[in-house]
């Protein structure tokens, strides 16, 4: 390590967050690889470290012997303040190198306010931003994660972009970068044949026009290898599909710091406002045993004494009674604990809360998203009321005494009376507390209940709903903070300006690359983070570049307008989703994945298999 | 029941790991390396270990402690060579063995300090070395939880070995360590800052611990 890092370093809170050397980081040879590989997180290294799917592709990468894949994460501001002022370069931490010199320079993209951060990290590293800018081979710069399913607000800053599940994509795209980098191709020649690859998408092969009223006319290639639209990849048989032995064990207390196993990928249920339920589909399982197996690898090789069953909707895992048992075997006796962060109401069991509490106890959280019944019916989170007090009258019994309960304001449809729906189940929890004759002796009730704004996503059946202005946001939560009376429940909600900026982020189009660099140039980054957040930057940049976020948040689609994100494929048709939109406004649900396919299409990914139908 | 006693040292990237979280990372380097530790029998269960002085960030050491108790038979070398095999870098494992004293007996530990002035010249700070050591007293401000006091550190300025360098001071000083008194290293840094220079930068490596009787502690 150089003395002028070291000095900065000795400046900074959480220097371990920028030194690496932790156990299981993988560290070759650099004169060995042909391809070198900066996998960047663009938040700091406490969250980066937390995500699942980094663990998945460093892992991958680094099963490769000619790659040699680094982890980067976003530095806090003050080190950023110190490489500014010192002039140390953004480098891996495996390595230390310079990432402006690696081959391929990587973002997984979880969430549309880290984008700044993208640039910033790009700037740190001493690349050009835009790619238009970047003319040699390499750095390439590839984009991925969830957020890529409406890729285009970053466009103009990447090279190519990942669709869906990068395991098996990643590899072909480093493989063909081999290739060429030995035939010393042109990055053009590169792009060229990397957009034939399925699930890559090369922005720059696509000319977007406009109609008169700003809505997209059409997104057309310019570019004979580019195909009309991109659709993302899967992973077959997700069974055998990579999962790490072992995962790095930072230093830090990192926010996730336990092992992780992915029980299944997708969602059978279908809520209407959740991105998440539709963009992973299809359902695609990995065997009990599988997990076991992969489970106890993990605990052995890295000391974790926590093991979290991930995946949406956990308790829906078909596996879970053999599951849970044949790991209580082993992790009961180590001292082991078991942690199942996505429970439903609907199923949540007795005994499956017994298994969970053998180990230790934590808080229960409900998502019933919505106050009232014709709501929830709305948005398709079928939950019944009935379920919701069941389960509680189970957690009291169970000795628990804190809920919490997340809701969702400003859904479609959403009237006051929804609203003030949410305090009323609410009150009516903390009622059902103090009815019971059993509850906990001497133990008062808390319920949390958490209010986020509902923000349109792409690819969701509310895909054309607008987000409600902030006035009438602002006007909702004073309705809701002046009916609880109860000093058991406690109201909290996100930011109303975050969620505004993240409707538009998601729902934008090329335009807004504009706006995101005039917001950084500003100063914006980190903007996830309430003590880095400005909104008012922000609302400068739409002015300078003369865009109107309420264009993207706050305005009703029409059915036949153009999406900026329809030349891309994510498996469920669009077909599929203005059905469910319609339904919505019937208040009719529907069901669920295995109890009745509702022809999502989600299935011609994988062949038409599907495992939430057979 | 067995007390052992684990002697490492810190040194290279390890030095950027923050008390707190060695002890983190010990716990699960014991759970990876299945050595039969002694397992707290609370509401949270977890090894038992204790350190015997927090080491500052930054610091590199020779000699850091950490005792616990072996709940089950397997022989001190194994224990050794288990543990010393999960170690991440920065971090080597000297010795396992019985405690022959108790912590409570530390009583002082040396150190190596080395302040860069950068761009210094050997005779530069030749001069500000006798300059500073021909002071009668030698006071710093040294905080504790309550309240700020200044303490007179003369008497180990007399006691270290001091060499100067082209553009370096190494302090070699054995100072008071440990529950009763204790005198961080960094008082030396803080009398430079005050009476001459502020170092460029500092490094600091504990060297070997002391019983109050300043015998090795073992």
């Amino acid at each position: 390590m150089d003395k002028k890092l070291e000095k900065a370093l000795s400046l900074v809170q959480k220097p371990a967050r920028y030194t690496g050397g932790e156990l299981n980081s993988i560290i070759k040879d650099k004169h060995s690889v042909d391809v070198r590989f900066a996998f960047c997180f663009p938040d700091t290294y406490e969250v980066g470290m937390s995500h699942l799917g980094g663990k998945i592709l460093y892992g991958v990468l680094n099963s490769l012997d000619y790659v040699w894949c680094e982890r980067v994460y976003a530095p806090w501001i003050d080190f950023e303040e110190q490489m500014r002022y010192k002039d140390i370069s953004l480098y891996g931490l495996e390595s230390g190198d310079d990432i402006a010199k690696f081959d391929f320079i990587g973002f997984t993209l979880m969430y549309e306010m880290s984008y700044t951060n993208v640039l910033n990290m790009l700037d740190l590293a001493g690349v050009p931003v835009r790619s238009a800018d970047r003319t040699e081979l390499s750095p390439i710069v590839i984009l991925g994660g969830a957020c890529t399913c409406n890729p285009e607000p970053l466009t103009p800053f990447a090279d190519i972009i990942c669709l869906g599940e990068g395991e098996e994509v990643l590899c072909e795209v480093t493989d063909l970068y081999r290739q060429c980098k030995v035939k010393k191709c042109l990055k053009q020649e590169f792009l060229n044949k990397a957009a034939q690859i399925k699930g890559i998408y090369v922005p720059s092969f696509y000319e977007v026009s406009y109609n008169e009223d700003n809505t997209v006319k059409a997104v057309t290639p310019n570019n004979e290898n580019a195909p009309e639209t991109v659709q993302k990849r899967v992973v077959k048989d997700f069974d055998k599909s990579y999962f790490p032995e072992t995962f790095i064990v930072p230093f830090l207390d990192v926010v996730h710091d336990r092992a992780i196993l992915e029980l299944f990928r997708g969602c059978v249920r279908g809520c209407r406002f959740c991105q998440a339920g539709f963009i992973y589909r299809p359902v695609r399982e990995r065997s009990h045993e599988t997990l076991n197996r992969q489970a106890a690898a993990l605990c052995e090789s890295t000391g974790y004494d926590e093991i979290s069953l991930s995946s949406l909707s956990t308790s829906d895992y078909r596996g879970l009674p053999e599951l849970l048992p044949e790991m209580m075997e082993w992790t009961e006796k180590g001292g082991v604990s078991l942690s199942l962060p996505s429970l439903r109401v609907d199923n949540f069991s007795r005994s499956l809360m017994e298994k969970i509490q053998s180990v230790r106890k934590s808080g229960l959280t409900f998502a019933p998203e919505a106050g009232t019944q014709r709501l929830r019916d709305a948005i398709n989170k079928n939950v019944s009321e009935e379920e919701i007090f069941k389960t509680c009258r189970l957690a009291f019994e169970g000795g628990w005494t804190s809920v919490k309960l997340y809701f969702m304001l400003g859904l479609p449809t959403e009237t006051m009376e929804d609203v003030e729906g949410i305090a009323d189940l609410a009150q009516r929890v903390v009622d059902a507390f103090y009815s019971m004759p059993e509850r906990p002796k001497g133990k008062s009730v808390n319920v949390s209940v958490s209010v986020a704004t509902f923000v349109p996503k792409p690819f969701t059946p509310f895909q054309w709903e607008p987000q409600d202005n902030l006035e009438t946001v602002v006007e909702k939560h004073n309705r809701l903070r002046s009916i609880i009376r109860s000093r058991k429940i406690n109201l909290s909600y996100h930011d109303d300006h975050t969620s505004f900026l993240e409707a538009v982020l998601a729902c934008g189009d090329r335009r807004l690359a504009d706006v995101i660099e005039t917001a950084w140039r500003s100063g914006c980054r980190f903007d996830s983070w309430d003590e880095c957040f400005n909104f008012e930057k922000w609302m400068a940049a739409f002015e300078k570049c003369g865009v109107d976020p309420a264009f993207y948040a706050n305005r009703k689609r029409s059915y036949d307008e153009v999406m900026p994100w329809d030349h891309i494929d994510y498996g469920v048709n669009k077909e599929f989703l203005l059905r469910e939109n319609k339904k919505a406004y019937t208040d009719e649900t529907s069901p669920n994945c295995r109890e009745g396919c509702c022809g999502c299409g989600a299935s011609r990914l994988t062949g038409g298999e599907c495992d939430a139908c057979d | 029941m067995l007390a052992i006693r684990v002697k490492f040292k810190k040194e290279g990237r390890a030095r950027f790991i923050s008390h707190l979280d060695l002890n983190r990372c010990m716990q699960r380097a014991l759970r990876r390396a299945q050595i039969p530790i002694w397992r707290t029998q609370g509401f949270n269960p977890h090894p038992y270990i204790v350190f015997a002085m927090p080491l500052s960030i930054f610091y590199e050491s020779d000699c850091e402690i950490m005792d616990a108790r072996l709940d089950g038979d397997m022989p001190l070398d194994e224990v050794k060579e288990r543990l010393a095999a999960q170690m991440p870098e920065g971090i080597v494992i000297s010795e396992v063995a019985i405690p022959q004293m108790k912590l409570a007996d530390i009583g002082f530990a040396s150190y190596s300090v080395t302040l860069d002035f950068d761009g210094k010249s050997k005779k530069d700070l030749d001069d500000t070395v006798t300059e500073l050591t021909a002071h009668d007293e030698i006071t710093i401000e040294k905080e504790t939880k309550r309240k700020t006091m200044n303490i007179d550190i003369k008497e180990y300025f007399d006691s270290a070995k001091i060499e100067v360098f082209d553009g370096a001071i190494n302090i070699n000083v054995t100072l008071p360590a440990g529950s009763q008194a204790n005198l961080n290293p960094s008082c030396f840094v803080a009398a430079f800052e005050k009476y001459s220079n502020k170092p460029d930068f500092e490094h600091i490596r504990r060297l070997e611990i002391y019983n109050q009787d300043k015998q090795n502690f073992l």
